[in-house]
């Protein structure tokens, strides 16, 4: 017996739509260096590996991509660990955080040369790009409500689209 | 006598409007008229007001077109 949320994508599809977006153009670029400074947060809250790495878009553009390789379990799930990261060689001059889990992108506080502070490392994929990373080519969206009108004889019809069947309807 | 139309702007990546009219029982659309993004109404003076028609619109900018709108018909 089937249930209604049987067909229903799981909450990961939608993370890995997001890690396809940002990442599927890149190409990974070892010059890139992430590093966390301090360990020792991450340690205590964790044994689980720290991954980090740099990618560069088809325009050159930086981009790094961290998360800890924790197993978690829905009902306890992992508290994110605030550590300071550096990054070399990205050419980032205004950072955002990009949080692929949460669907977020938000501006990190940075000076321009020290690490990036108190930045929180999750059990899934964060990323920090430019601010102007996101330069993609945006189609209009689909104008709304079109209508019809009509004066004649001093009365006034007005037809419309009627989404729901198809068929015009008045008033 | 003139047939108005009218709609809704969504969004703000269009740089213009583009009109297509489909006569009575007809299958072929015929774009009528192009606008800029900021039109909300136009008036199709090229249409008798007593032959059925039916309009339908897309947006569009640099880098392609919308899908288009619902249709309307009178």
């Amino acid at each position: 017996m089937h249930g209604p949320a049987d067909f229903q994508p799981r909450p990961v599809f939608h993370t890995m739509a997001r890690a396809n977006a940002l990442f599927g153009d890149t190409r990974r670029d070892p010059s890139i260096q992430a590093t966390v400074v301090d360990r020792a947060p991450l340690e205590a809250a964790s044994q689980a590996p720290f991954y980090a790495y740099g990618f560069r878009s088809r325009g050159g553009k930086a981009i790094v991509a961290y998360w800890l390789a924790e197993r978690v379990h829905l009902k306890h799930p992992f508290e994110p660990v605030r550590v300071d990261l550096a990054v070399e060689n990205t050419g980032i001059q205004h950072p955002v955080l990009i949080d692929l889990d949460a669907d977020t992108v938000s501006p990190l506080s940075w000076d321009g040369s020290s690490p990036f502070r108190q930045v929180p490392v999750r059990d899934s994929i964060m990323a920090i790009a430019d601010r102007n990373y996101f330069d993609w080519n945006v189609l209009p969206e689909i104008p709304g409500g079109l209508r019809v009108e009509v004066s004649a004889h001093g009365a006034k019809a007005c037809v419309a689209a009627d989404r729901r069947r198809g068929k015009p309807y008045h008033h | 006598m003139a047939q108005k139309l009218a709609w809704q702007r969504t969004g703000d990546a269009a740089s213009r409007i583009i009109i297509e009219r489909r006569a009575g029982a007809q299958k072929q659309w015929t774009e009528i008229k192009t606008l800029p993004a900021s039109a909300a109404s136009y008036e199709d003076t090229e249409w008798s007001t007593l032959t059925a028609a039916a309009y339908r619109i897309r947006s569009a900018n640099a880098y392609g077109k919308s899908g288009y709108s619902d249709i309307a018909t009178r």
